[in-house]
């Protein structure tokens, strides 16, 4: 057996060429962690870490005459009361007069302690002088030390590495140290070690560790890796998790996030009795308790601001500290109403004493009355649209105003010129009971979009600036649940799309955000209806359903322009005390910042073109806050998938150069990636959407034909179906549209497998799903387009004892029309169970089971032969490969035959996928296949089987007159008589490693043509995707024996 | 997930706690005894002298401990005794009343009172060993060692031998190891740990088994366990690879069962050191590998038909150092399954454990989340605000 390298770094920089060779032995323990460090040319310090919590330092010295490396044991130290995962060496540290060298530790215990090894380069050759010369003879012992210099508390499972970084040289200050500690929590945690307070005489009070950050940027659990970079300016960790992803972590010496927030309390003070004369300032100062009530950012340090005593303010910031300025002020003291938005540099408000709608630039402050409007009691006014007409250079707006008279509401156009501004406005009849939230107008279609409090959308067409009247032409309620509709954003990707589809985003306080589009079509047949009764009908359908790890109050959304031109979208919103903007798009946290809570005034601007730039500003316990940043404290490298080891696996092929691949990990995720061959035949992985619903871990997925519904099954009986479509910007539309009802609460039953085949009708599906109580469902799904809910209604239910279902596999069985299922089990039976349609109580099923594996049944693909054969291939936790046929009589169609082939040892360990593939080469007399084997060896086997005819004879008169002997002595087999069963001929074709451990799931991703599921001899190599802990997608050279197999592409490799 | 999910998900743990099992896997040993007779109990002088390593918490050795010492029977074999008695008891009655049907007599018998008969062994010796503390047990000798020191083949012999001089020392019949290390999530190195205290038990177990002894340890059947199979080989005559049904079929967990060892003339390892197996013994093995020259099928009783394939086939993955070892499924079928769920009886109270964790690495980390405010630690005025996505 090869041993484990725990530690390795490079000697020389110049090397290029990598030799492994052992320089010396120590003791043999178990060893769960090394680091070591070079001391001198001569010299390196090895410090170790035991599974029994010991820390063993020594030191490898080249001998001066016969050159040849000895280790000498140095100390060993004791305090931790587990493993000891992580260790690592510092470089020596120059504090006082002395040298000093530590080393970190990291354990099971979750702490992390730091020793002592100053002088461990000194000490030793003395211990080698103890050994009097004699090349060997230096002690084996290790002296005992038992005191670390300080520990502290860590993570809040396993810590799995620790780390010296680099120092930190404050001006007046004694060095510190930062360290990076990782752990099985899935974060990395910033340390700072201050070196002084380590070696102090005086006892110290509290831990010379203390806490920088705690970093949560990897899916599931367990960070492994990390390293560091600095520069002038700045320090990056670099950490790499077991979901893959790479994330690089800038270490800010100011603090982090929260440590750069402004309270800028006294802002009062500092507003200067200046601008216009029209405002009664010395009033104003007079009122103490001025109250900021509403904001607009204008620019990175520019805030408009109203107050409750009716003034409207501009800030500045600056060296935290604000200035403000006074910029109009209501007749009454009534607050003014400020617009939620800003576009083209202008922002809207009304003052309603004389309930007069105004326009401020916010570059000049220059403000302008626009229109009075026509009532009063102005409840919002919200930046509804805007344009800048190329030939006027003069910006257009629609602007939503609402009222506290709930049923009035209004749009006002306005266009803002060099001479003033023009205004026509439209009134909105809303449907009943409609409050409005949230407006959003696309000019180009001429659509009006209006969200509730409620969760409702109504949609209003043919809008532009000449409409007086408007009324809606569809409501669609409860989009958002019940909650508030918080913002509507156009999805527009720049693609042509068909004219009458339209897509919107909308975002949500019950934690969603939607994809919506829009179908306008005529009423009517155009060709006979009269041209007065059409009409134009609108639906609104949710195509995607989201729900980012922020909310449930998500407040907004905004998309922004890429480096590649394309896309991202923004989300923001609150998460418990944090004010959070999340990337939906790369899944990465763009900004956190603790503000208190969702319940107070707030505003947010966003940078079009650099994302992570970010100004918010909010009241917090009545105290004006600013927070600015121009970049997230952390960036994705590389993206990862899972957090866990994946589950199931299911492909739909989209057309011959793209595949879209679902996988279920044991993290209770579902990823869709889609697998694309490009035109260079350079082949590309990317995810595409993170389905996040189970509360258990995946178990089987499994894809409509059409590949529009995807269905999930997980523990606690979950078994859910998702839709899937095509949306603008967001690439790939997943709505959940029903789960599986609960027919017994108690149950935990694990939902272990599942089939589907195609019922009445387009959108209605048989599903057969497989109990881990040994129980098997019949479910007929069905579930209309544009609608959220499927209807799932249990036809047949059959107990097959106390065992857990392992598979399941439908059979249409073409003579009868009945539906058989072939179930595998971890007793190792094969069981037929049928008619499914036709029973709705198990004493109705024929159940006919077969003994084919010692113990469980851990893979299943199922292929028919004839009319009323099926092959079902499994493979078992025995090791073997066992192919049985299942002879459906025409007399009794319901009760099979079985006869079982089995290659025992077919791999050294469990197999636990296979996938079968026809083949179409041979011929006439036989039939041919090739199965794909994978198992816990971590090897894939291809076979080719030959089924003679003989077997079938039905099939064999179709076919002429060749014999099944014939026929399998042109192959150049033996032939043999029935008893053993050789009509079943295998062959072994090739084998071949994987990188993928604890394979769960293989699928064959076809490159043929006409994208036809078989092999045939223009089949020149088979790209195999293989899942498990990780993902690989492998091409394989079937014909060509002696052709090397290479890696296509190593995916998410863990 | 409520308290009893544990044991509706798994029959083995609710099992272990109502039978006063410290681990469900006491099951795993009792199945694969029932297999293999381990304990020998044809001739029960052959399985007297038992190492278990790794002992803690110590459900192994309690199987020891219940079986060979009190003598009571588990599983099929008490089930199969207590058929016996039945029938005989049933055949005396019919011999002292004819008349009396059989069926009516099966009536009256009550199975329940049946009281096992039990048949304890002399001279038996049972050492465990491990690292961690063990609460004691009836009968055994408990050591805190360490399997890798080398010391601890002394301290085991002479604990076996108590009255004896080193020189007269008995050898050991059977040598059990159930180790697993804590699994860290990252596969190559958690099969790696456990396949080099699998090699430090067979080191244990080679210094210490008698000629045609037994060896039983739990392996991870992953990457290149066939190699690890090839070894075991040179050592005994037989091995195989033996799954319980009360291991679950989704686990890598297997037990490698060594049967008649024979030891290799001068070779002995030393106990922290790497094993090797001198290549002299090699012979022993490419016997065994049967070099078909062409695909050999068999017609086993039940009609499924066996295919071996010449090894021809294979490709440079498949060297001679290689070998899979046979597989054997262990439990009765109707045993309880590990991976099905089970509804539990109405009214069911989910036990505690019988033996609680001993003393874990985090336990001071717990004490001090709780000491602080819970599992999650203080919920107001911490001191760090973690950045999450």
């Amino acid at each position: 057996m090869q041993d484990w390298i725990l530690c390795a770094k490079p000697s020389n920089q110049s090397a290029r060429r990598l030799e492994l060779s052992v320089l010396c032995h120590s003791l043999s323990v178990f060893l769960y962690s090394a680091d070591f460090m070079l001391a001198d040319e001569n010299s390196f310090i090895v410090a170790s870490g035991t599974a029994f919590g010991e820390l063993l330092i020594w030191l490898c010295r080249r001998d001066q005459h016969d050159k040849t490396w000895r280790a000498y044991p140095w100390r060993e130290y004791h305090g931790h009361s587990g493993s000891i995962f992580g260790v690592s060496i510092s470089p020596t540290i120059s504090f006082g007069d002395v040298d000093r060298r530590l080393v970190a530790t990291c354990s099971d215990d979750r702490t992390i302690r730091i020793w002592d090894a100053s002088g461990v380069e000194e000490e030793t050759i003395a211990v080698i002088q103890r050994g009097a010369g004699v090349p060997g003879d230096a002690p084996r012992t290790f002296s005992h030390c038992d005191k670390d210099l300080t520990m502290t508390w860590a993570h809040s499972s396993r810590v799995w590495s620790v780390g010296f970084a680099t120092m930190i040289h404050a001006a007046d200050e004694d060095p510190s140290m930062l360290l990076l500690s990782t752990g099985e929590d899935g974060q990395a945690q910033t340390w700072l070690l201050d070196v002084g307070k380590l070696f102090s005489l005086d006892q110290p009070t509290s831990s010379a560790l203390t806490m920088r950050y705690t970093d949560h940027h990897h899916a599931g659990k367990n960070v492994w890796a990390w390293c560091h970079s600095r520069n002038e300016h700045d320090v990056h960790f670099i950490t790499g998790g077991a979901d893959g992803q790479v994330v690089r972590r800038t270490y800010d010496r100011n603090g982090d996030a929260d440590a750069r927030v402004m309270r800028l309390a006294q802002l009062f003070k500092a507003i200067r009795p200046s601008v216009s004369d029209s405002v009664p300032v010395g009033t104003v100062l007079a009122q103490r308790t001025i109250m900021l009530r509403s904001y607009l950012v204008a620019g990175t340090n520019q805030v408009i601001a109203t107050t409750d005593t009716g003034l409207l303010l501009r800030g500045e910031t600056a060296c935290k500290a604000a200035s403000w300025r006074v910029l109009a002020c209501s007749a009454d003291s009534q607050p003014l109403v400020l617009s939620s938005g800003l576009a083209q540099h202008h922002a809207f408000f009304v003052d309603r004493s004389r309930s007069m709608l105004c326009v401020i630039n916010v570059n000049t402050s220059v403000i302008r009355d626009v229109c009075q409007l026509r009532r009063t009691r102005i409840a919002t006014v919200q930046m509804a649209w805007s344009k800048i007409a190329p030939t006027l250079q003069s910006p257009h707006f629609c602007i939503a105003v609402s009222y506290f008279r709930k049923q009035d509401f209004e749009l006002i156009w306005v266009t803002v010129d060099a001479q003033g501004s023009r205004f026509s406005s439209t009134y909105v009849s809303l449907p009943y009971t409609f409050e409005t939230t949230s407006a959003c107008v696309d000019g180009e279609a001429g659509v009006l979009l209006l969200g509730s409090r409620a969760g409702a959308i109504a949609v209003y067409t043919g809008i532009n600036d000449r409409t007086i009247f408007t009324s809606p032409a569809t409501c669609r309620r409860r989009t958002h649940g019940e909650e508030t509709i918080t913002s509507i954003t156009i999805l527009k990707d720049g693609l042509e799309h068909s004219g009458d589809e339209l897509f919107y985003l909308t975002t949500g306080r019950d934690g969603t955000y939607c994809a919506l589009r829009l179908d306008l079509r005529w009423s009517g047949d155009q060709n006979h209806g009269d041209e007065e009764d059409e009409k134009l009908l609108a639906r609104l359908s949710v195509i995607h359903r989201g729900t980012p790890p922020l909310g449930p109050y998500i407040e907004g959304a905004q998309l922004v322009k890429q480096f590649d031109h394309t896309q991202k979208l923004l989300l923001y919103g609150f998460r418990s005390k944090h004010f959070m903007v999340w990337d939906e798009t790369n899944q990465t946290q763009v900004m956190a910042v603790v503000c208190g809570g969702a319940h107070r005034s707030w505003n947010l601007r966003l940078n079009d073109s650099t994302s992570e730039e970010a100004t918010f500003v909010w009241t917090k316990a009545g105290a004006f806050m600013f927070y600015s940043q121009t970049q997230a404290d952390h960036k994705i490298l590389v993206s990862g998938g899972h957090g866990r080891e994946i589950k199931a696996l299911a492909v739909h092929r989209r057309d011959d150069s793209r595949w879209l691949i679902a996988t279920g990990s044991e993290d209770t995720d579902v990823r869709l990636f889609e697998y694309t061959i490009g035109v260079d035949g350079i082949a590309d992985l990317k995810n595409i959407a993170v389905i996040r619903k189970h509360t258990t871990g995946l178990q089987d997925l499994r894809f409509s034909p059409d590949g529009s519904i995807l269905f999930s099954a997980a523990g606690m009986e979950e078994l859910f179906a998702w839709r899937l479509s095509t949306v603008p910007v967001l690439g790939q539309g997943v709505v959940f549209v029903g789960a599986l009802p609960r027919t017994d609460t108690q149950s935990d039953a694990r939902i272990m497998s599942l089939d589907i085949q195609l019922s009445r009708g387009p959108n209605t599906f048989s599903i057969v799903a497989a109990f881990s109580n040994g129980k098997a469902k019949t479910i007929e799904f069905s579930c209309e387009d544009h609608v959220e809910d499927a209807t799932f209604t249990i036809r047949s239910q059959l107990d097959l004892g106390t065992v857990c279902l392992t598979q399941v596999r439908t059979v249409s069985n073409p003579t009868t029309t009945h539906i058989q299922a072939i179930t595998g089990a971890t007793n190792g039976f094969v069981t037929s169970t049928g008619p499914l349609q036709m029973a709705a109580y198990s004493s109705e099923l024929t159940t006919v089971s077969h003994k084919v594996h010692q113990n469980s049944i851990t893979a299943m693909d199922t292929k028919p032969l004839t009319s009323n054969h099926e092959l079902v291939v499994t493979g078992g936790d025995d090791n073997n490969l066992a192919l049985t046929l299942a002879r459906y009589s025409p007399e009794d169609n319901r009760k099979p035959a079985f006869r079982t082939l089995t290659m025992p040892n077919a791999h050294a360990a469990a197999l636990t996928a296979l996938t079968v593939v026809e083949d179409r080469c041979y011929g006439s007399g036989y039939k041919g296949f090739t199965i794909i084997s994978a198992g816990n060896d971590q090897v894939l086997r291809f076979w080719r089987v030959t089924i003679a005819e003989g077997l079938f004879p039905e099939l064999g008169q179709s076919y002429g007159k060749r014999t099944p002997e014939t026929a399998l002595s042109a192959l150049g087999m033996r032939e043999r008589t029935g008893q053993d069963f050789s009509e079943v001929q295998v062959e072994f074709v090739k084998e071949q490693y994987t990188n993928v451990a604890d394979i769960s799931g293989l699928e064959i991703l076809h490159r043929h043509p006409t994208g036809d599921s078989q092999i045939d001899e223009h089949t020149q190599s088979l790209l195999v995707l293989v899942v498990g802990v990780g993902m690989e997608v492998l091409d394989i050279e079937l014909w060509d024996r002696s052709a090397s197999m290479g890696t296509q592409g190593a995916a998410n490799d863990q | 997930m409520g308290k009893s999910s544990k044991d509706k998900r798994d029959a083995y743990y609710r099992l272990a706690k109502e039978q006063n099992w410290r681990a469900r896997s006491a099951f795993k040993l009792i199945q694969l005894d029932e297999q293999f007779d381990l304990f020998s109990y044809k001739e029960p002088e052959k399985c007297s002298r038992v190492v278990d390593l790794c002992a803690a918490p110590g459900s192994w050795s309690q199987v020891l401990s219940r079986v060979l010492i009190k003598g009571e029977s588990f599983g099929r074999r008490a089930w199969m005794e207590k058929m016996d008695a039945l029938v005989n008891e049933v055949n005396l009655a019919s011999q002292e009343a004819p008349e009396a049907s059989i069926e009516t007599e099966v009536g009256s018998l009550n199975l329940k009172a049946q009281k096992p008969v039990l048949q304890p062994r002399t001279n038996v010796k049972i050492v465990a060993i491990d690292l961690q503390p063990m609460a004691p047990l009836d009968g055994i000798i408990q050591l805190q060692a360490d399997i890798t020191h080398p010391s601890t083949v002394g301290r085991m012999l002479a604990a076996l031998n108590p009255e004896k001089s080193e020189t007269e020392y008995e050898l050991v019949d059977l040598v059990i190891s159930d180790g697993a290390p804590d699994v860290t999530g990252l596969h190559d190195l958690d099969i790696h740990i456990q396949s080099q205290l699998l090699y430090s038990a067979l080191t244990l177990a080679i210094r210490v088994l008698r000629p045609g002894g037994k060896f039983v340890a739990k392996i991870f059947r992953g990457r290149d366990v066939d190699l690890i199979f090839a070894q075991f080989k040179l050592l005994f005559r037989r091995v195989h690879i033996a799954k319980p049904r009360s291991s679950r079929a989704s686990s890598i967990e297997a037990f490698v069962v060594c049967e008649d060892y024979t030891p290799i003339p001068g070779w002995t390892p030393d106990l922290g050191r790497p094993v090797n197996i001198p290549d002299t013994a090699k012979t022993s093995i490419e016997d065994d590998l049967e070099n078909i020259p062409e695909q050999k099928r068999i017609v086993r009783t039940d009609g499924v038909v066996e295919l071996s394939l010449p090894r021809k086939e294979a490709t440079e993955l498949r060297q001679n150092n290689r070998w899979i070892a046979p597989f054997l499924a262990c439990g009765d079928l109707d045993a309880f399954d590990a991976d099905a769920t089970y509804r539990l009886p109405p009214g069911h109270v989910s036990l505690e454990p019988v033996q609680p964790p001993t003393a874990p690495p985090y336990k001071a980390a717990i004490e001090r989340k709780r000491a602080e405010g819970g599992m999650y630690g203080k919920t107001k005025n911490k001191g760090q605000i973690s950045n999450t996505t």
